[in-house]
């Protein structure tokens, strides 16, 4: 608008509506044409990147999909269109680039654990399903890369092929250990909490994309919120724990909790927690109870996957009525 | 007077359609939990949860729960000789998928809700609640079965 006005005022007078026009578009242009010069310097390393390869023990229509419609955002090599080298929408690709080659990589498949592996698919469906993926920016000036039903049919059906329960070592029955002062606090600071045996269950899940068991525990305010329906957004001082079990199957084709996983932690404090979705997260490994995580930013991996509920005050479970 | 109600009812029929209500629809499993009591003693729900199983085969999944004297019992000791007043419940629900991510199972509907309590006798008692408003059904002959392979779970062991 302020340009427009600005080219108005240098024009002179007597110039016609149409021929003001021209010239505006024509200095457009010119701008445009130079900004051309002016490229993002990663987006020159992505059109001669070599060409991330299929994915390793993948089926060619699933490592097709993923290709069309994800690697140009999550792998070395992009595929772009010739309006995607257009400067500005290249500074923006190159953004989407970065972004998304940073938090997921699928040129480092080969590098992952078979378990890693389904994780990450796992990861990538339940974003198609949520809509986040690919980024709906994106699928504007690319609507070939939208996931269809039939796409999603086979992904969806490619990961349950793979998910058929396995067996685990069995566990040794051992007595509780009730003293936890041993155990380390999170990264961020929170504290363990040995007490979630003794809460509530609000739910139980059967996660066989990853062959664990859960069981989903609330503290007594998290327990009284349920009881007054008011909870969205959660009270302050509820506390959520979700404990995670492999899945042991026993000959009759039964399955009952094996190994201890991991127990992880929401706490709300809307205040204290402002930072991190008003929630403190915390998540402690294996039978020594490590913490979770490398640096204190572990927790915006808890709230890029719980992005998706964000809705729900940011809460997967949908609680048992425990009137 | 008349009037006045009318538009009264209006505008609460408008609240409801476009207020608060809404958020209201899916915020709890009500399909899996107990609602009410019927039969049963009391909602075992509130008691604490031991164990999970799942079936498979059938599609189903389990909570086994216990009162106080049976936590405390399954914390301290490695065998399923419960004391005198234990009272545990197996409670089944028919498995349905979380709509909120693919690759996990969630409760359903309650099939049945089966109680065992320990008292002086030798043999702990049993009964079965199965079907809509979960009624006492009789079980037909695999009593004792069933009674052994609820006590013998394990308890889900954490550090
Ligand atoms: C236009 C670029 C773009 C495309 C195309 C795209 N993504 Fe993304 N993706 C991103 C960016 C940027 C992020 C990080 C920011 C965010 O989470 O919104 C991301 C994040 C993710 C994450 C979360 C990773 C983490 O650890 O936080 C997953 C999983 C994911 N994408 C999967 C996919 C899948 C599967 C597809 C294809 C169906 C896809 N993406 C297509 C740009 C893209
Ligand atoms: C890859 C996705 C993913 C990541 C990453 C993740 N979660 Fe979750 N989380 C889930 C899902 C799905 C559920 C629902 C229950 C289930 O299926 O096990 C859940 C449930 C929970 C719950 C129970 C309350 C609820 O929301 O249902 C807690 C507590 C929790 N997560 C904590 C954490 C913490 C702490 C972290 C980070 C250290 C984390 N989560 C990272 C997917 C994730």
């Amino acid at each position: 608008m302020a340009y427009k006005f600005a080219l108005c005022l240098t024009l002179p007078h007597n110039t016609t509506k149409m021929k003001k026009k021209t010239i505006i578009l024509l200095i457009l242009a010119a701008i445009v044409g130079l900004a051309q010069f002016i490229r993002p310097d990663n987006i020159k390393k992505y059109e001669n990147g070599v060409k991330t390869e299929d994915l390793a023990g993948v089926p060619k229509e699933v490592n097709e999909i993923l290709r069309n419609s994800c690697f140009n955002c999550h792998s070395s090599s992009s595929e772009l269109a010739w309006y995607d080298k257009i400067t500005p929408v290249s500074f923006l690709v190159a953004s989407h680039i970065q972004e998304g080659t940073e938090v997921l990589n699928f040129k480092d498949w080969m590098s992952m654990s078979i378990a890693k592996q389904k994780a990450v698919l796992y990861y990538s469906i339940n974003k198609i399903r949520s809509g986040e993926m690919p980024l709906s920016s994106y699928i504007l000036a690319h609507p070939a890369a939208k996931i269809n039903k039939n796409q999603m049919q086979v992904l969806e059906a490619y990961l349950l092929s793979i998910s058929a329960r396995g067996k685990t070592d069995s566990v040794k029955l051992k007595a509780l250990e009730r003293d936890h002062k041993w155990v380390k606090p999170a990264l961020n600071g929170i504290a363990y909490m040995p007490d979630y045996r003794n809460w509530k269950a609000i739910s139980t899940t059967d996660r066989f994309d990853n062959g664990t068991m859960r069981i989903i525990f609330a503290n007594e305010v998290a327990v009284a919120a349920i009881k007054a329906k008011n909870i969205n957004p959660w009270p302050d001082g509820s506390v959520l724990a979700k404990a995670a079990w492999t899945q042991e199957i026993a000959l009759d084709g039964s399955v009952s909790t094996g190994q201890f996983v991991q127990v992880e932690y929401m706490i709300k404090d809307s205040k204290k927690y402002a930072k991190t979705e008003g929630w403190g997260w915390a998540r402690w490994k294996g039978d020594d109870l490590r913490p979770y995580g490398k640096t204190i930013n572990f927790t915006t991996e808890c709230i890029s996957c719980h992005r998706p509920v964000r809705e729900n005050d940011n809460v997967f479970t949908i609680p048992l009525n425990l009137k | 007077m008349k009037k006045l109600l009318m538009i009264s009812t209006h505008i609460l029929i408008l609240i409801n359609l476009f207020g608060c209500g809404q958020s209201n629809v899916n915020v709890l499993n009500e399909g899996a939990s107990v609602l009410a009591l019927n039969e049963l003693p009391e909602n075992p729900l509130l008691l604490h949860p031991l164990s999970s199983s799942i079936n498979p085969n059938n599609n189903t999944m389990a909570t086994l729960y216990g009162n106080d004297l049976a936590m405390d019992h399954v914390h301290a000791n490695n065998d399923y000789d419960y004391p005198a007043g234990t009272i545990l419940y197996e409670v089944i629900w028919k498995q349905k998928p979380d709509s909120l991510w693919f690759g996990g199972n969630i409760p359903g509907e309650v099939l049945s809700v089966e109680q065992i309590v320990f008292n002086d006798k030798i043999k702990p008692t049993y009964k079965l609640y199965k079907g809509n408003g979960l009624q006492v059904k009789q079980r037909a002959k695999d009593t004792l079965e069933r009674v052994k392979l609820i006590i013998s779970q394990r308890l889900a062991v954490s550090p």
